[in-house]
């Protein structure tokens, strides 16, 4: 089928800006390998060491940047330790421009030290065990955007015929997709669930 | 300071990366689409890291293919459903064919019963179709019963057969 054979091209061809140079692809790749596997314990970490949780993805956020553009200049060699670096160091930061004296980030180094053991790209599930991961997250996610994303994903509609389905225009469906596609994402980088959930 | 303040939010930055995702991972993304993503992506890191973020979670979700089989499949197209439906149709179609030559073949075969008399009896029958049956001492007879017709052959004895009224 047609549709098939663009999808898997689709995923396979590297990101645009990588036929400027090697450099960029260089970096999505280890990007992609060897951080974002570890955003349950940056998550984690986080979560334990700032007390607004409202700021945490954006800290997140910030923190990727932050680690995308060092490893421009040069990718570093322990990205487990560099990520865990970077985002104490951000802590610090924002405690001292909020005016928090910062004793509860500087006496955390423990914590780092287990953090950097934690579980990360080890903790990539595989077969059966990640699709029982992704039945849990599509089930976390709202009604609609569920929907939405089924039609896409498994039964491998566009988004015309999506539309067409669910009784809705094509902008609608878009919103729908982009927001589980989101959800997602903080599901199954954010796994395992259980951490996510703070008491 | 957040440094993907071109966008306003988070949210609204990842809502913009996701739609790139799943665009790009459609049959309908053109040459046109990549060089606009390529301009959105290399305007700033965190529009970079946002895409490539979402981008990977998106095809792990790769797997929910598996999660597709005949019966929870959308009731209107794809195309390659069309197939098992009509198979589908054609096996409810076959069962129910089945089944009514079985309740012919269950109704128009006669039922075939033997009654008998021991030597000294005496016996007046009614059958279903309202026919009767007299059986004298020491007699036997076979009646093959049907929806359209009854039959008896006598096989020893005396015995008079009376059509129904």
């Amino acid at each position: 089928m047609d549709r098939k054979s663009d999808y898997r091209s689709a995923v396979v061809a590297p990101l645009p800006g990588a036929a400027k140079g090697t450099a960029v692809s260089a970096v999505d790749d280890w990007f992609e390998r060897e951080i974002l596997p570890l955003e349950a314990s940056l998550m984690q970490y986080l979560e334990r060491n700032w007390r607004n949780p409202s700021d945490i993805p954006d800290f997140r956020q910030d923190i990727y940047v932050r680690i995308y553009e060092a490893a421009q200049k040069e990718i570093p060699e322990h990205a487990g330790k560099f990520l865990l670096t970077t985002a104490r160091n951000f802590l610090i930061n924002k405690a001292k421009q909020a005016r928090i004296i910062p004793i509860q980030t500087a006496g955390n180094l423990e914590e780092f030290d287990a953090a950097t053991d934690m579980p990360g790209p080890e903790r990539v599930v595989q077969g059966r065990e990640e699709l029982r991961h992704l039945q849990a997250a599509l089930d976390q996610l709202p009604p609609r955007a569920r929907e939405a994303i089924v039609l896409r994903r498994v039964h491998g509609l566009t988004r015309s015929e999506i539309a067409r389905r669910m009784g809705i225009n094509e902008v609608s469906v878009s919103r729908y997709l982009s927001r589980a596609i989101c959800a997602l994402a903080d599901v199954l980088h954010g796994e395992p669930s259980n951490i996510r959930r703070r008491p | 300071m957040n440094r993907w303040e071109d966008e306003a939010t988070l949210p609204t930055l990842d809502m913009r990366a996701a739609d790139y995702v799943e665009r790009r991972d459609s049959g309908s993304w053109t040459e046109k689409d990549e060089a606009e993503l390529e301009a959105w992506l290399t305007e700033s890191v965190a529009h970079r890291v946002s895409f490539l973020r979402l981008n990977s979670s998106w095809r792990r979700t790769e797997r929910l293919v598996a999660l597709r089989s005949p019966d929870n499949g959308p009731d209107a197209s794809p195309d390659s459903h069309r197939g098992t439906r009509y198979l589908k149709i054609a096996a409810v179609f076959g069962m129910f064919l089945g089944l009514g030559g079985f309740l012919i073949t269950y109704f128009t075969t006669p039922r075939v019963e033997t009654y008998s008399t021991p030597v000294g009896g005496r016996e007046i029958l009614t059958l279903k179709d309202g026919s009767r049956i007299e059986l004298n001492t020491n007699t036997s007879v076979r009646v093959a019963l049907s929806s359209k017709k009854t039959r008896g052959d006598s096989r020893k004895g005396r015995s008079l057969f009376r059509s129904p009224p």
